[in-house]
């Protein structure tokens, strides 16, 4: 150890404070706490694999065929979960078309202040043509496709209702 | 440059299983009182310093079989200590902790036997110098960490700059920059307590 005077610019009896700080023992407990954590590193014996293996899929597989069998698993099991459920797509899908047929159904009184409505029956006859139409009958809707529904201004009977 | 660790270092390398413990048991005799001082005086109470000790060890444990020898197997110690220990310290930063104080009282008064032991000059300059080494003690507890850490390094653990430097994996230029910088904010933090308490 070279110190150098220009950096060593602190006083003497700071340095002597600083230097009395050492020569600390560590108490016994850091060991045992130590010892403790390191317990839980023990690495695991080939035989565990095999037990696993034997236990999962009946006999002990060759790494490749375990790996894709693994693999697949975890793919089954970490699918990206959808916010809605097939139900609900399907529920959803269902109260869009019910909406499209709301809005261009014949009690849509709207089409009354049309000027011309021959053009306009014919027009949307044109586009009916290119709307896949799935009539669903009002009870079979869930309760949130029949509030989507009557939203698009659809005349559903509401629960409970006479 | 010879490390001399290495042969306790390549005994751990190449040591397995019970063989690795009695190696590892080695390593940790050696080096667990520097770790703990390190972590002691950059955390600034017990609790904390035991935490930082302890990840600092196991780091230790785990880590050891990919030591290089790039540096002294010392300087690769002291760098994971101060930065587990400085890691802790900023983590308590964000969520202070109770029941600190009270190990800073106990280290307080660890220091003040030991100085009216070793103090010859009689019992009220043993007095004033443990109060003056408690200042500093605290001082190192809150001055900036990375100060602290080589503060601790040169000073509480005789480090040379040329050591530093390769714990902190700088040049020297920068060791010595950044020691006068932890001078300075060592002797700052003083001189605001002593202000604060003489007004």
């Amino acid at each position: 150890m070279n110190p150098d005077p220009q950096h060593d610019a602190l006083p003497e009896e700071l340095k002597d404070a600083l230097q009395s700080l050492g020569g600390v023992q560590a108490p016994r407990e850091l060991a045992d706490r130590v010892a403790l954590a390191r317990l839980g590193q023990v690495q695991a014996p080939a035989e565990l694999r095999h037990r696993v293996e034997l236990a999962a899929f009946g006999k002990v597989q060759a790494p490749a065929v375990l790996q894709e069998r693994v693999a697949a698993e975890v793919k089954k099991l970490t699918r990206p979960i959808l916010p809605f459920g097939v139900t609900w797509r399907r529920t959803a899908a269902a109260a869009i078309l019910v909406g499209i047929g709301v809005m261009f159904g014949p009690w849509s009184g709207s089409t009354e202040s049309v000027p011309n409505r021959e053009a306009y029956l014919m027009e949307r006859d044109a586009l009916l043509e290119n709307v896949f139409v799935i009539e669903v009958p009002a009870d079979e809707l869930s309760e949130a496709s029949r509030s989507l529904a009557a939203g698009f201004g659809a005349p559903l009977p509401m629960e409970g209702a006479e | 440059m010879t490390d001399p660790d290495l042969e306790l270092v390549q005994a751990c390398q190449t040591a397995e299983a019970e063989e690795f413990e009695r190696a590892f048991a080695r390593v940790f005799a050696l080096y667990q009182d520097r770790v703990y001082s390190i972590c002691l005086r950059v955390c600034g109470n017990q609790e904390d310093a035991l935490d930082a000790a302890q990840e600092t060890l196991i780091t230790l444990s785990r880590r050891i079989s990919d030591f290089q020898g790039r540096s002294r197997f010392s300087s690769w110690v002291y760098r994971i200590a101060v930065n587990a220990a400085i890691d802790i310290r900023r983590r308590r930063m964000d969520a202070p902790r109770a029941g600190v104080t009270t190990r800073l009282g106990e280290d307080a008064e660890w220091l003040a036997e030991t100085a009216v032991e070793q103090d010859s000059n009689g019992p009220l300059a043993a007095v004033e110098r443990a109060e003056e080494h408690e200042q500093v003690r605290r001082a190192l507890a809150n001055i900036n960490p990375r100060f602290s850490s080589l503060l601790t390094l040169r000073y509480v653990e005789g480090l040379s700059y040329d050591e530093i430097s390769e714990v902190l994996e700088c040049n020297l230029g920068t060791v010595k920059s950044r020691l006068n910088r932890a001078h300075a904010a060592l002797r700052a933090y003083l001189e605001r307590r002593h202000d604060s308490g003489a007004a």
